[in-house]
């Protein structure tokens, strides 16, 4: 955040000046401007269609023949639109980290979510993430700094999920929720 | 959170990425605030609510050791497109260096379950960085720097220091814009890449204190 902010002793002395000047001439102007930049950090993940809320459904469906494995489902997408203006040390670095911090998933589940990174200004660099029953956290964005994404449909950082499981893995009994949450901070 | 349902349909499984992340909050005044020692033991954290509806903001402090070292609210209301400023207060406003981590986010409902499948739930969290303390006077013998593949820095000494740091060509060139380095007492280290052709780099804080690194 920058604050620029004068004293005011200068304006007693300016005054009386200026109203002498402006009776006989008036080819000059100034002032003090007192500006504040918002040191903004802005996030949301939205769908295609820039709706904040929203739904995706995978169907792991059976195979058509016997004795095939179940196959793959496609991947999903979803949104990341943000808007950062850093300030100075310590926070002109920021970064994008999920965790998975509610529920777990099955042994042989991966969901990995993949970041490809579009908008304007320095909007540092994505990594994949893969979640499964031993990992629940990574950084998806590191290097953001001053940069923003766009807010319309198609806009903003891609994000690639995928499930990957082996059909030995998967238990039809089992359905649940697991909760994703994004965290921006300063790197 | 997570919970599994019995009476999946064998072969069929249903996964639902459930975007319920609906409330909108924004931090405004920066994700890291440093207050010098000696100066004021209070600050806030500005928080946007860009709704037309009120949202519960709720603040959860992050500390090493016994307490917490910071006084905040717990939660705060926003209503519709409001502007608050949190306010904070340190306990203890001693020249001890002292950091907390507050965890900014809007208060969430319980999701929407469905019979027989598999929900993922998003939530979007703000981590604000605070650290109080006093600024090295002598980083050359605080500051440690590591030349490898990276440029290495790490505060071993009890104070924080905030500088710029600038690389040099062999003839005394600045090579690339300078990049700003804030360092904590707390052992964490920062790395940076080095330019192409850097034969050493000098960090300067804004008070005069400076020190060099050459190229090993």
């Amino acid at each position: 955040m920058i604050h620029a902010q004068k004293p005011f002793w200068p304006y007693l002395v300016a005054a009386p000046m200026a109203l002498s000047f402006s009776a006989w001439s008036q080819t000059a102007a100034a002032h003090d401007i007192d500006f504040t930049v918002d040191e903004a950090a802005m996030i949301r993940i939205v769908d295609a269609n820039a709706s904040p809320a929203g739904m995706m459904n995978f169907h792991i469906q059976a195979p058509a023949v016997p004795g095939q494995a179940f196959p793959g489902v496609a991947a999903q997408t979803a949104y990341m639109q943000f808007t950062s203006v850093k300030g100075a040390s310590p926070d002109n670095v920021r970064q994008v980290d999920v965790d998975l911090i509610g529920g777990s998933l099955p042994a042989g589940v991966q969901l990995t979510v993949s970041p490809t990174l579009f908008g304007t200004g320095t909007v540092g660099s994505g990594a994949p993430i893969t979640f499964s029953a031993s990992n629940g956290t990574g950084t998806l964005i590191s290097g953001i700094q001053s940069a923003y994404t766009g807010e319309g449909p198609g806009d903003g950082v891609l994000l690639q999920y995928a499930l990957n499981f082996a059909t030995q893995n998967l238990d039809a009994a089992s359905s649940g929720m697991i909760t994703l949450r994004y965290t921006i901070s300063n790197s | 959170m997570i919970f599994w349902e019995p009476g999946g349909r064998l072969g069929a499984l249903l996964l639902l990425l459930s975007w319920a992340a609906r409330a909108q909050i924004s931090v405004v005044n920066g994700l890291a605030h440093f207050h010098p020692c000696g100066g004021s033991g209070h600050g806030e954290i500005h928080v946007v609510n860009s709704l037309d509806t009120s949202v519960t903001v709720l603040l959860e402090v992050e500390y090493v050791g016994e307490y917490p070292p910071i006084s905040i609210p717990s939660e705060w209301v926003l209503e519709a497109g409001e502007r608050g400023a949190i306010p904070y207060q340190w306990v203890e406003t001693d020249s001890r260096s002292q950091r907390a981590r507050i965890e900014v986010y809007p208060l969430y409902t319980a999701p929407a379950t469905r019979l027989g499948g598999w929900a993922v739930q998003t939530q979007l969290r703000y981590a604000v960085s605070l650290y109080r303390g006093c600024l090295s006077t002598s980083p050359e013998n605080e500051v440690h720097v590591e030349w490898d593949s990276t440029l290495t820095w790490q505060m071993v000494g009890p104070h924080f220091w905030s500088a710029q740091v600038q690389a040099y060509g062999a003839l005394g060139d600045a090579i690339a814009t300078p990049f700003d380095l804030f360092l904590a007492p707390f052992g964490s280290a920062v790395s940076h890449p080095i330019p192409p052709g850097t034969a050493y780099v000098i960090a300067r804080d804004s008070r005069g204190y400076q020190i060099g690194c050459r190229r090993p």
